[in-house]
């Protein structure tokens, strides 16, 4: 299945640029070149390894795979490996990702264990992966002042963020009105403090200076804030700038009205979003950068590594347009470290919820 | 008086010369605008560019950067990758100079806001055929780049972004398609919308064919890679009961495509770079043996991850 999922060390990275087929050449006894991914399945594009291995990254820039009484079956220098591009804009030697079959969870844990060539290896922080049935998979140390030695400093990110899912239309004409109305979803089960997610209907227009985006926004954990939020966003204007509206307070299960429209007097483009329940309104209004040519219903993450970070389903519903029509398609991000995302187009043009797996 | 009617002459005059010039000028922007309006390209022929364009994609050197848009708090710092891929061309130097500009797509060089550093590294070195070179973008940020009090309960400016574009020159090979943007994001906390302002989509040229047994037609599928790549692009196409529209679509909803019904793609399985158009050419076939009737295809893109889809309906008649 194309959504695998490939866990690495908390970075869900899918392969790009055609990783060649696994070889593994000897140029001495003791060191293997790793051209792929170290994985506990077996198949093409991958190096497999054993359940239950340890894979340590020592400060070396050595990399090394024991069994789980502490044999060594594996060494390999990080230098020579192959580099891999993961989606967070970087590349990391192929010995820092592996695949784990989908399904998998990861916990930090400390961790202690005797290796036949290095002695006792004492960690506050492994990094272990455990099945869907609950067996151990994997454990993967590293030692962290190696991370400063190494050539690769992307390697700290290992969160996602970006847009996770979304409806689009962006072989229309143009649009002047836009109204969208869901109700505020389940927050986050577990989120991490610097977890942020965006639920929005938006339009966007590509004048000279480059796209802008028009929004109302439901919005979690904006600043820190750790409750559900909604307010207009826009940008960027001509010098860069995004601007945001005064908040309003939503609570689970509110419904919600964002609405984006054309003024004809005084000549702008309001954006708002509205709280029927307690009827607290913001707008805020964008000028007229442009005609509205694309439009979008979108899940917006930051910072997520698995479901816990993530609202539940959100239902747009009752949409109603002026100008054009859309004809909805969907997007999903088969990156994003989340299962369950799903682009459903009940109705064209009105209906269409955007799933997650709460 | 005889002068004041000399003067009110040559004012009369006057004013009829300035309307027989602004008429003219008129009439040569309005002409010339019919004029420019006659020489619009046809749909034939953008097709044949597109198609031109997207061999070219696949042939001479391409290059990007991995992630074109960083978003940072002001004073911190990040990376990100270029990647050049020679192709055919080389061995020559490669050059990469990265300055800012007003908006992406724009190559005029602007000067660089205090407080924002940026460099690539290596900037210069002599590539070969058929490799890959990867030099690392450093961005920095100090405090004073955005100098405003972020109001969270009341809202405001609340990010100022910069748009940087990356100059390669390759030596000796004038079709390398190599230059990029970086757009920075400079805020203290997370901007929705902002990630995804140049994100991948893509369209069928025409949602359904028409054709009788026996017979083949084209279609075409383009895909805008925005500020995705470098990443690999792979199409499928299978047949959909059409009653259900989700993505990724339910395994219950696929049909087996039917003895006598032929589609492909090409090009397929391809390596894409940023904002570009690549566009495949659709074939349908049908064979004598097939039942006439209107058959419902989903074609999937997978694109750098993300997945998306498009409908094509194929009605077949006797």
């Amino acid at each position: 299945m194309k959504t695998k999922k490939i866990l690495a060390i908390g970075i869900v990275a899918i392969l790009v640029c055609g990783v060649g087929l696994v070889v593994a050449q000897a140029p001495s006894k003791e060191y293997v070149v790793i051209k792929a991914p170290l994985s506990l399945e077996e198949g093409e594009n991958v190096y497999h390894i054993p359940q239950s291995s340890i894979v340590y990254h020592s400060a070396d820039g050595i990399t090394t795979v024991y069994t789980s009484d502490g044999k060594p079956i594996l060494k390999a220098r990080d230098s020579d490996t192959t580099q891999i591009p993961v989606p967070a804009g970087v590349s990391v030697p192929a010995t820092y990702i592996t695949q784990s079959p989908s399904g998998s969870r990861v916990t930090y844990e400390p961790f202690k264990f005797h290796t036949k060539d290095r002695g006792l290896i004492v960690t506050e922080k492994a990094t272990r992966i455990y099945g869907p049935d609950g067996s151990l998979l994997l454990t993967i140390i590293s030692e962290k002042s190696k991370i400063g030695k190494l050539p690769y400093s992307g390697l700290a990110t290992t969160k996602y963020s970006g847009w996770a899912e979304k409806a689009y239309e962006t072989n229309a004409d143009s649009f002047i009105k836009f109204v969208a109305y869901w109700s505020c979803p389940s927050a986050p089960p577990s989120p991490s403090s610097d977890v942020v997610d965006y639920l929005f209907n938006a339009f966007q227009c590509y004048p000279s200076g480059g796209p802008v985006i028009l929004q109302p926004v439901l919005e979690w954990n904006y600043a820190g804030s750790g409750r559900w939020t909604g307010a207009p966003w826009w940008g960027p204007d001509e010098n860069g700038e995004y601007h945001r509206g005064g908040p309003i307070e939503i609570s689970v299960g509110d419904s919600l009205e964002g609405k984006i429209w054309w003024e004809p007097s005084p000549q702008v483009y309001a954006i708002q979003i509205r709280n029927q329940d307690t009827s607290s309104t913001s707008v805020i209004y964008a000028g007229n950068p442009g005609i509205m040519e694309d439009v979008f219903l979108a899940l917006e993450v930051y910072n997520v590594d698995d479901d816990n970070d993530v609202p539940g389903d959100t239902d747009f519903h009752s949409m109603t347009f002026e100008g054009d029509t859309p004809i909805w398609k969907g997007d999903v991000d088969e990156n994003a470290p989340l299962s369950g995302l799903n682009v459903e187009m009940v109705s064209q043009p009105d209906r269409v919820i955007l799933h997650t797996a709460n | 008086m005889n002068m004041d009617k000399r003067v009110k002459k040559r004012y009369l005059v006057g004013i009829v010369v300035i309307i027989v010039i602004g008429v003219g000028i008129m009439s040569a922007l309005y002409f010339h605008q019919k004029g420019t309006k006659f020489q619009e390209k046809s749909p034939q022929t953008e097709l044949q560019e597109e198609l031109a364009s997207t061999k070219a994609l696949l042939t001479v050197p391409v290059g990007c950067i991995h992630n074109n848009f960083i978003q940072l708090k002001p004073g911190e710092k990040k990376e990100t990758y270029y990647t050049l891929y020679t192709r055919n061309g080389g061995p020559g130097e490669v050059t990469c100079k990265i300055y800012r500009v007003a908006h992406v797509y724009e190559k005029e060089k602007m000067t660089m806001p205090e407080g924002l550093n940026v460099s690539i590294e290596p900037s210069k070195f002599i590539a070969q055929p058929n490799k890959n070179y990867t030099s690392k973008i450093t961005v920095k940020t100090s405090p004073e780049l955005f100098p405003h009090e972020v109001n969270v309960s009341v809202g405001g400016i609340a990010g100022r972004e910069y748009t940087l574009y990356l100059r390669v020159i390759f030596e000796g090979e004038n079709e390398t398609i190599g230059d990029d943007w970086l757009r920075v994001l400079v805020s203290p906390f997370t901007v929705p919308g902002a990630s995804g302002l140049f994100l991948p989509h893509g369209y069928l040229h025409n949602n359904s064919i028409t054709l009788k047994l026996g017979e083949t037609k084209e279609t075409y599928y383009t895909l805008h890679t925005g500020e995705s790549g470098p990443e690999e692009v792979s199409y499928d196409i299978y047949r959909i009961t059409g009653k259900v529209n989700m993505l990724p679509m339910p395994e219950e909803e696929k049909l087996p495509i039917p003895e006598g019904l032929t589609v492909s793609i090409e090009p397929n399985n391809f390596l894409a770079r940023t904002h570009e158009n690549y566009t495949s050419k659709i074939t349908v076939k049908t064979s004598p043996e097939l039942l006439p009737g209107e058959y419902v295809l989903c074609m999937e893109a997978h694109f750098g991850g993300r997945l998306t889809n498009d409908w094509l309906t194929v009605n077949v008649e006797p």
